[in-house]
């Protein structure tokens, strides 16, 4: 791609006129010569006059040629570095619709990088996204959006998108939206018929997990911090079957007890390993159970080892980006696309993306009028 | 006819009367009063021969059978007057010019020289066009004819001229530059050429216009039909010329085929060799 590094040249591009009066004026010099008749001029000149008017439009287009590539080379052509260009493509999850975030990304993204709806309709962000996003397979993913790096900004759904973006892709991050006051439907979930809706987010030491069900009037809503390799879905289906079964529960798990103090503030206390896949009451920490041990730890029959193991699929969550909504300012600048410029640095990182194109340009309209000169001599007989 | 008072050509640099320029053009090619070849009862002596019957005896010598007691009969060479009719192309494509000068006025000049020959050698002369006139003698009828050679304007397509018939031997001179949109020239040519008559066709072309030399690109005008082509000549000079020769090949050869006196004529032809070609083809006829 091509940038410019002196737009107002273009006001140069007017010079296309002249070769254009040459041409017109050119046709004008021509001399009337009147024949008793064209018989035998008209036997031999259909070709030849064809010829004549298509070289004298050949002429013209070199000509304008010449005269655009002079206005390109005031205009300072920089072509953009072939080096460390990935392309990027950023595909933003239909839930993220209505985020009032989103504005702000797709803002910063505009510049940087295509930035669509992930959705198999391949939809511009401009327009609504379709309804309803099929899970396609990665081929589907990789002919429909190909590029270097894809980043994916979506709420919860990326154990099932992870695993579809194309491995070719240098890097794939997933990136999500600052948390509102929202929730988002895990499909899978859905499918079961559960009228519940499901919360997830990560940090670089948990994931939490939090989701509401509204039976009866009744709006239950739990809290699940747990470690960020440990499958979510497994988590949820078990604190699922323990609401069903009109049990409390709320499960939380940390790496680090001494953490797990900090931010447990839940009824119930249940520590979970996930190393080695075993729920481990009676390793809850004193300290941490100090201020908690007295409240209700309930833990249903359903939820077991085998249980859990049972759902394990391999869930990859990245970090968090934004800590809250209003502190949200999308720094791009962690994708992999390095040479993200910054509005104070951009002039600079202009330099360092691109480079003159000039020298080439000098060549290729050296080239063209050498060869305009050189047939204007050659068929010029006047 | 301001053209004719305008003119300067080389021929006649600095003459304006169309009459004496004739005149003096005939005249300059040195050609006398024709002789005639037919022999019969005149006024000037040609031979004698022996009388036999049948003859009339009021033409017997009576002072050479006083002399020599024999019969003879004096013949006299008899006075003879071909009838000359002229018929020049009015068609536009007559108005093509070369050095100022347009084929239809190179045309007339030379219908004119010629006529004035003719009638120096004592032949009627008369026009086939529009205006046409009949076949005339004397000072009277040369003024006449003329004037209406200087009537004579283009016509916008080919119409036959008319022909005023004649009971005795003719000779038509056809001048055209034979440009036709099939073969109207040609058959009409043809018609003319009977066995009484003769035809001495005068096809009439420029030097550029045979060999297109021109320089640089030009648009091409017809004269008749009004079509214009843009066209560099000089690329197109040698294909050209081809065909125009070969045009001109079968234009010759098909008249000569017919009997008929086919002469290419330049504009920069001398008109004497134009004289020269007229009345070698008459002498023929006498």
């Amino acid at each position: 791609m091509i940038q410019f590094g002196n737009i107002l040249a273009f006001a140069a591009a007017t010079g296309v006129l002249l070769p254009i009066l040459i041409h017109l004026l050119s046709k004008k010099t021509r001399y009337s010569v009147e024949m008793g008749s064209l018989r035998f001029l008209k036997e031999t000149e259909t070709k030849t006059l064809q010829s004549i008017q298509i070289n004298d439009l050949w002429k013209l287009a070199l000509r304008l040629l010449i005269v655009l590539l002079a206005v390109l080379i005031l205009a300072e052509p920089l072509v953009k570095k072939t080096s460390n260009t990935p392309t990027l493509l950023i595909l933003v999850d239909p839930a993220y619709q209505q985020h009032a975030a989103l504005d702000k990304l797709v803002d910063t993204a505009n510049n940087l990088a295509q930035i669509k709806w992930m959705d198999p309709q391949k939809t511009p962000i401009t327009e609504p996204p379709v309804a309803s996003m099929a899970v396609l397979d990665e081929d589907f993913w990789s002919q429909r959006f190909p590029a270097d790096c894809v980043v994916v900004v979506s709420p919860v759904l990326t154990t099932q998108i992870t695993g579809k973006i194309p491995e070719k892709t240098s890097i794939n991050r997933i990136i999500r939206l600052p948390n509102e006051d929202k929730t988002y439907s895990l499909m899978d979930l859905s499918k079961e018929g559960k009228a519940i809706s499901v919360q997830a987010e990560t940090s670089d030491y948990f994931s939490k997990v939090n989701y509401l069900r509204s039976e009866t009037g009744r709006t239950i809503k739990k809290d699940y911090f747990i470690q960020p390799t440990v499958p979510i879905k497994e988590i949820v289906k078990a604190s699922l079957q323990a609401i069903d079964e009109s049990s409390l529960i709320s499960f939380t798990e940390v790496n680090d007890p001494a953490t797990a103090e900090i931010i447990f503030t839940n009824d119930s206390v249940y520590w979970y390993d996930s190393e080695k896949f075993v729920f481990r009451q009676d390793q809850i920490t004193t300290g941490i159970l100090e201020n908690v041990y007295d409240r209700k730890v309930i833990l249903t029959e359903d939820l077991n080892r085998e249980r859990a193991m049972e759902y394990t699929f391999p869930v990859r969550l990245e970090r968090q980006l934004v800590e809250s909504q209003a502190a949200y300012k999308p720094d791009l600048r962690i994708l992999p696309l390095e040479r993200i410029p910054d509005p104070s640095t951009e002039k600079e990182e202009k330099k360092l993306s691109y480079q003159e194109a000039k020298t080439h340009f000098w060549w290729v309209l050296l080239l063209l009028f050498t060869i305009e000169r050189f047939w204007s001599i050659k068929t010029s007989t006047v | 006819m301001a053209e004719l008072l305008e003119i300067s050509p080389d021929i006649l640099a600095g003459i304006h009367d169309f009459d004496w320029a004739v005149r003096s053009l005939a005249h300059g090619s040195s050609y006398g009063r024709r002789q005639s070849r037919k022999i019969g009862a005149g006024m000037e002596f040609s031979q004698y021969r022996p009388y036999s019957q049948g003859d009339d005896l009021r033409q017997l010598d009576w002072k050479m059978y006083a002399r020599s007691d024999k019969f003879y009969i004096k013949q006299s060479e008899v006075e003879t007057h071909l009838g000359v009719t002229f018929v020049i192309d009015q068609s536009f494509s007559m108005k093509y010019q070369e050095q100022n000068h347009s084929k239809f006025f190179i045309a007339r000049l030379l219908v004119a020289v010629l006529a004035f020959t003719a009638m120096q050698n004592g032949d009627r002369i008369g026009l086939a066009g529009f205006p046409g006139l009949p076949v005339g003698y004397g000072d009277r009828h040369w003024l006449r004819f003329l004037n209406h050679l200087q009537k004579m304007d283009y016509r916008n397509k080919f119409s036959e001229p008319v022909i005023y018939n004649s009971r005795e031997r003719e000779l038509f001179v056809v001048v055209s530059d034979m440009y036709e949109e099939s073969t109207e020239w040609r058959q009409f040519v043809k018609n003319l050429n009977t066995g009484r008559n003769e035809v001495i066709l005068l096809h009439l072309l420029g030097q550029k216009e045979r060999t297109l030399d021109f320089t640089g690109p030009a648009t091409f005008a017809d004269l008749e039909t009004g079509v214009k082509i843009d066209a560099d000549p000089e690329k197109l000079a040698e294909t050209y010329k081809e065909k125009m020769n070969s045009w001109i090949e079968m234009l010759s050869h098909e008249h000569r085929m017919l009997g008929i006196d086919y002469h290419l004529i330049d504009f920069t032809d001398k008109v004497s060799s134009i004289i020269n070609i007229f009345l070698n083809r008459r002498k023929q006829l006498l």
